[in-house]
């Protein structure tokens, strides 16, 4: 429970962060030279990881416990994956992608629009 | 300086006066305990206040720079998605700010009590207070507002023992519901702790727009630079350092619960008092500094 609770934790942290990058000046400088594609992707990424951080917020904690042990593994990865590429940051497209992992993870956790 | 702030330090100094040289002293301290406790909850209210107008523009500021890159069949569906998780979140703000303001109403029995004639009903009138705090603190011991459950964070027990008083109905009611009322601060500090983990978030996600849009951009563009550009890049940069110290809030808390236990113990002096209401205006000032820049324009 106590490890399951951290794990929580450290998702939402995570989650914060990305937004906290990708709100950052240092990012809108480097989504100067995007294609429109990827700038739509990371636009839709972004509202995404704001609506995972929301949902996963607004849960009780024992209401997921099952679904968040089913992913543990995953999770602690792709949340290890996420923050390496926030802290590095020199591709776009690899943060992009960390994205789109982690929130397929959050997304069989709690129920995400898209 | 706000005007709820200057209440605050306009109350406070009498008590110290009174705390320093009045013979029944020890029922002072209650007095003082009770108007600071007061003071305390109108602060917190401001800040969770404030908290929920941050989830609010954090939120815009993210979908407004979605905006034009979302194709605009999507964009009904991210904003009513978003639309709905806030005012799940807001919901659970005012949850907390209503708890506070049963504790609120249970500083001012307790006031009422610090009298060696006070009528033994005013017991009666706590026990409905905490009845009430009681029901719904167990709704939020369970809820959500951020990165735990609130119950994770609530700090360990501290024993409150009542040292005897002249104020026999003060003296029961904190033999009788001390312990209780310590848990109740306790769920309060715990509340504002997860409160503050996400303001800084909120904070963080609208500045840097605001960074980008009102600092950077008209600096870098070919044009001029309006008028007000390095007054407004004081602003949101002393608003992103102000947004770090969101913690003031859980301090606040810690420290009403503590002098609680130092006030049923007799050890609650002028320092504490001052203590307390030195981080009952750093709540205040916290939440004048997290306003937006220009409210309103």
């Amino acid at each position: 429970m106590d490890d399951l609770a951290g794990l929580y934790t450290s998702t939402l942290r995570v989650l914060g962060d990305t937004l906290v990058t990708m709100t950052s000046p240092e990012w809108d400088a480097t989504m100067q030279e995007a294609t429109a594609t990827q700038r739509t992707n990371a636009a839709r990424l972004m509202l995404r990881v704001q609506e995972a951080r929301l949902t996963l917020a607004n849960k009780a904690l024992g209401d997921i416990l099952d679904e968040l042990a089913a992913n543990e593994d995953g999770l602690q990865k792709g949340i290890k994956q996420l923050q390496d590429a926030l802290d590095v940051f020199d591709k776009v497209e690899r943060v992009l992608n960390r994205i789109s992992s982690i929130l397929s993870i959050v997304g069989r956790i709690v129920p995400l629009v898209a | 300086m706000s005007s709820v702030r200057t209440t605050i330090g306009v109350v406070t100094l009498p008590l110290l006066l009174l705390l320093q040289g009045c013979v029944s002293a020890r029922l002072a301290q209650f007095s003082g305990f009770s108007q600071a406790g007061v003071a305390y909850v109108k602060a917190s209210g401001t800040f969770i206040d404030e908290a929920g107008s941050a989830a609010i523009r954090g939120d815009s500021a993210l979908l407004l720079k979605a905006r034009p890159d979302l194709p605009q069949p999507e964009r009904r569906e991210r904003v009513s998605t978003a639309n709905k998780l806030l005012a799940q979140r807001l919901l659970l703000l005012r949850q907390i700010k209503r708890h506070g303001q049963l504790l609120q109403d249970y500083f001012e029995v307790m006031g009422s009590m610090a009298d060696s004639k006070a009528p033994e009903s005013l017991g009666a009138a706590a026990q409905g207070v905490y009845d009430s705090l009681a029901k719904l603190s167990s709704t939020l011991k369970d809820a959500k507002i951020g990165s735990s459950t609130v119950s994770d964070f609530i700090p360990s027990v501290v024993p409150i023992v009542v040292a005897p008083l002249k104020a026999k109905t003060l003296e029961k009611e904190l033999r009788e519901r001390g312990p209780l009322i310590e848990r109740e601060l306790a769920l309060q500090e715990a509340m504002l702790a997860v409160v503050s983990q996400e303001i800084k978030t909120d904070l963080s996600v609208e500045l840097n727009t605001q960074v980008t849009q009102e600092v950077i951009n008209p600096y870098v563009s070919a044009g001029e630079v309006p008028d007000d550009w390095a007054a407004r890049r004081e602003e949101i940069l002393s608003a992103t350092v102000a947004s770090q110290s969101a913690g003031a809030a859980a301090q606040a808390a810690n420290e009403l619960r503590l002098g609680f236990q130092k006030l049923a113990a007799n050890q609650f002096d002028s320092a504490a008092l001052s203590s307390l209401i030195v981080d009952i205006n750093s709540i205040l000032d916290l939440a004048e500094k997290i306003k937006p820049p220009n409210p309103g324009v």
